[in-house]
Formats: C-alpha cells, structure tokens, sequence
C-alpha cells in the first residue's frame, strides 16, 4: 500500500477509534477526578412571577434577552463572538454534511448523511478559513492576544486550518489532485487524533467545565464537584 | 517579602503542592485557548487602563503555568517575579469569565500556595511600602 492508500484506508478507521475513545477516555478522567456534589444548594428568592398578559409578557421576555445580552461576551466583543460563534459551527457541520464524505460512508457503511450541496460547502470552508485569518491577525496583532501568545498557539490554528485548506484546494483541483488529496486526508486524521488530548479539547472539556461544574457561569446547577486534591489521576504518595 | 526570606527553594515541597492538583490544572492550562475574552470580567484589568498584564489568562500562564513548566526547577527568582502577579494584581474575587470554563481564580490560589510555602507572600512591614499592598 502507498501512503495514499493507507491514508484513505486503515488511518481512518485507526483515526475514528482514537477520537472516540479518546474522548471516552477523558469524560472518564473527568469524573475520576469529581463526584457527586450534595454540597447543599443555597436557598435563592423566589423570581418575580413574569406577567400574565400577553403583551405585557412579550415586553417583559424582552427586557430579560437585552439585559442578558448586556451582560454577555457578545455585547463586549461583538464581532470576535460572532466570528468564533459561526467558526465553531461551521466546523462540526461542513465535514459532517459534505456530500463526498457522505458518499464514501455509503460506499464503506451503507449509509450516509444527507448533504449540502458542493457549491455551498465550498463556500462554507472558506468562511470557516476567513475567520481563522481573523483569529491570525488577532493574535498576530492585536496586544493583549500576543502577550499570550505562543509557539503552541500558532500550529493549533495550522492544524486547524489544513484540513479546511487541503480540501479546498482538492476541490479546485489546484496542484495534482492526488497529492492535495492524500495531504487532506492526513490533516483530517491527524486533528481528529488530536481533539482529544489537546488544546483542542476544549469543544469536550467546556460542556464538562460548565454544565456539570457549578458555578457562578455554569449553564446548569452542577451535578460535580472536584475532589480534594484533584491531582494525579493515579495517585501517588510521597 | 516575609521577614525570614529563605535563599534557597525547597523543591520538594513545592512539588508536593503542584502534585496535589497537577491533572485538573494541567487541563485548565491545556485547554485555555488563549482568546482573552476573559480580560474585560476582570475589574482589575478595568481599573488599570486595561493592560493587558492583568488579564486573567496573562497572569496564570505567567504563575502556575511556568511553575509547572519550570516544576522540580523553580527557582527563588521565578518565585520573586511572580510574586506581584500572584498577591496583588489578582484578588481571588472569583468573577472572571472565561467561555471555555477555565477556573481562573483555582489555578492563582494554588500559585499562592506555592509561593507562600517558600515565604514569598506581601510583608506589611516592607520598607515604605505598606501602602502599595493595601
Ligand atoms: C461550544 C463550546 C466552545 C467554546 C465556548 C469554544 C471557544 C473557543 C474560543 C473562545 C476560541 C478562541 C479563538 C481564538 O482566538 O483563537 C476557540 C478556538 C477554537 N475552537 Fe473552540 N470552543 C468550543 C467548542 C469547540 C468545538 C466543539 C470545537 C471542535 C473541535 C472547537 C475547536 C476550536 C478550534 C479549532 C479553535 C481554534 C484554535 C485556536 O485559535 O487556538 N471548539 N474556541
Ligand atoms: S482563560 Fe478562558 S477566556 Fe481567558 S484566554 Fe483562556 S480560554 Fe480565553
Ligand atoms: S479572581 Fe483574580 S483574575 Fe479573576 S476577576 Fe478576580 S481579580 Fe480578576
């Protein structure tokens, strides 16, 4: 086999296993390292009961969404939210919804998603590279970005983008097609092996963080709480 | 500066202190996607002109973070330089808001008990000095 096969053929299901049970691996590691939070909840008063009528009430839901609203990220950084807010969708959605890859589930499955159309995942790719440029330029340029700002910080965005690039570029048909394409499914494999166990991590760790720890940002009540000494998973005395 | 500064560290000690929570601060530190949407929750960064040194994330990669790059090396000077960052550009008021769910506040705390474990910790008797850790 050439590294063209192998790349189209064993790495993706080696790659898929490591995702999944990688991310497996880390809920696991998550709550090791927690348990049950029978902390009692503090007693809160009673919210004002919202108005009954319903014009009344509509003014009311209103006035909630805009405080909230002023209260959030959007209203500080507008379009750095909206930015990363349509990034991060986009990067689940455009490979999940490609019809290409679609179609090679089917043909190794049996079945496949539904699908966008080419046109529109063309267009998408390149909205989800757009905003990487604008993350580029914000750690590139923007002060307060750069001072925390490392070597790491930089290959997480490559990593991110060569997936996106290659399979534009495999699309278009720029430069021999089969090299872009064996180079595509190389990126795609590497950062699906890499989400767990990195930076990258982030997408499973914030709903870990925020829904099932509880706190003053948490979504939810919180069901967890750290153990005392969260340290070494494997514990170690000294 | 405690009134007893020892010269020398005692890495063991501090080992013993980053040990006791080095997986869950390691994954705060692994998963900060260093975005700075956390500075403007912090009234510290606020109040002073918004540099960016009081930035949440700037002041845990530039404490615990080093500490556990620098961990089994640490030395009296790294301890020294941190020490401002530690005691009194961060409060531990517990407000910072960070999208990913980092606990900010957490991995200061556990700077400071590292430090005060070596006597680095603000002496109100530092010479002419009293006001500026108050
Ligand atoms: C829904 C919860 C999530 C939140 C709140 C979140 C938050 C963020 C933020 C604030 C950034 C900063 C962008 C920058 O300035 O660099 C970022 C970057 C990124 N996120 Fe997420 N993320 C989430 C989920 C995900 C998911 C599910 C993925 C999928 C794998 C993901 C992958 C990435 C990537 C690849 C980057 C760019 C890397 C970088 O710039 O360092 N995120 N995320
Ligand atoms: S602590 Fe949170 S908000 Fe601040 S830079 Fe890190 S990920 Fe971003
Ligand atoms: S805990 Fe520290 S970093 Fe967070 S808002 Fe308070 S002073 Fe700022």
């Amino acid at each position: 086999m050439n590294l063209h096969q192998l790349a189209g053929g064993p790495f993706v299901w080696v790659a898929f296993a490591v995702f999944f049970i990688g991310l497996v691996v880390q809920t696991v590691r998550f709550f090791k390292m927690t348990s049950k939070n029978d902390a009692a909840t503090p007693v809160l008063p009673a919210k004002p009961k919202a108005p009954e009528k319903i014009q009344e009430r509509l003014g009311y839901e209103w006035d909630k969404l805009v405080k909230r609203y002023r209260r959030s990220v959007f209203h500080l950084h507008p379009l750095m939210s909206v930015a990363t807010l349509i990034f991060h969708v986009l990067l689940f959605l455009v490979p999940i919804f490609l019809l290409a890859h679609n179609e090679l589930f089917r043909i190794s499955l049996g079945f496949g998603l539904p699908s966008f159309p080419d046109w529109l995942s063309d267009a998408l790719a390149i909205i989800v590279l757009s905003v990487l440029g604008i993350f580029l330029f914000r750690r590139l340029f923007i002060k307060r970005v750069r001072i925390i700002s490392g070597v790491y910080d930089y290959l997480i965005l490559i990593i991110t983008a060569a997936p996106f690039i290659t399979g534009v570029m495999a699309y278009h048909k720029v430069f021999d097609y089969n090299k872009v394409l064996t180079a595509h499914m190389l990126m795609g494999e590497l950062m699906l092996v890499l989400i767990p166990f990195t930076r990258l991590g982030h997408a499973l760790f914030f709903v870990l963080y925020r829904v099932l720890i509880p706190g003053e940002y948490s979504f939810r009540k919180g069901s967890r709480r750290w153990n005392t000494g969260a340290g070494k998973v494997v514990a170690r005395s000294r | 500066m405690g009134a007893e500064q020892k010269n020398t560290v005692d890495q063991n000690r501090i080992n013993r202190i980053l040990e006791r929570q080095e997986t869950r601060m390691k994954m705060y530190l692994s998963h900060c996607v260093h975005c700075s949407l956390c500075a403007e929750s912090c009234f510290l960064y606020m109040s002073n002109n918004r540099d960016p040194k009081y930035m949440p994330s700037y002041k845990v990669i530039n404490s615990l973070g080093k500490m556990y790059r620098k961990k089994g090396k640490i030395r009296m000077e790294l301890l020294e330089d941190m020490k401002e960052i530690v005691w009194k550009s961060c409060v531990l008021c517990q407000r910072c808001y960070c999208p990913v769910g980092v606990d900010i506040p957490a991995m200061i705390s556990l700077a400071r008990s590292v430090c005060r474990s070596q006597g680095v910790f603000p002496g109100f008797d530092e010479a002419g000095n009293m006001e500026s850790w108050l």
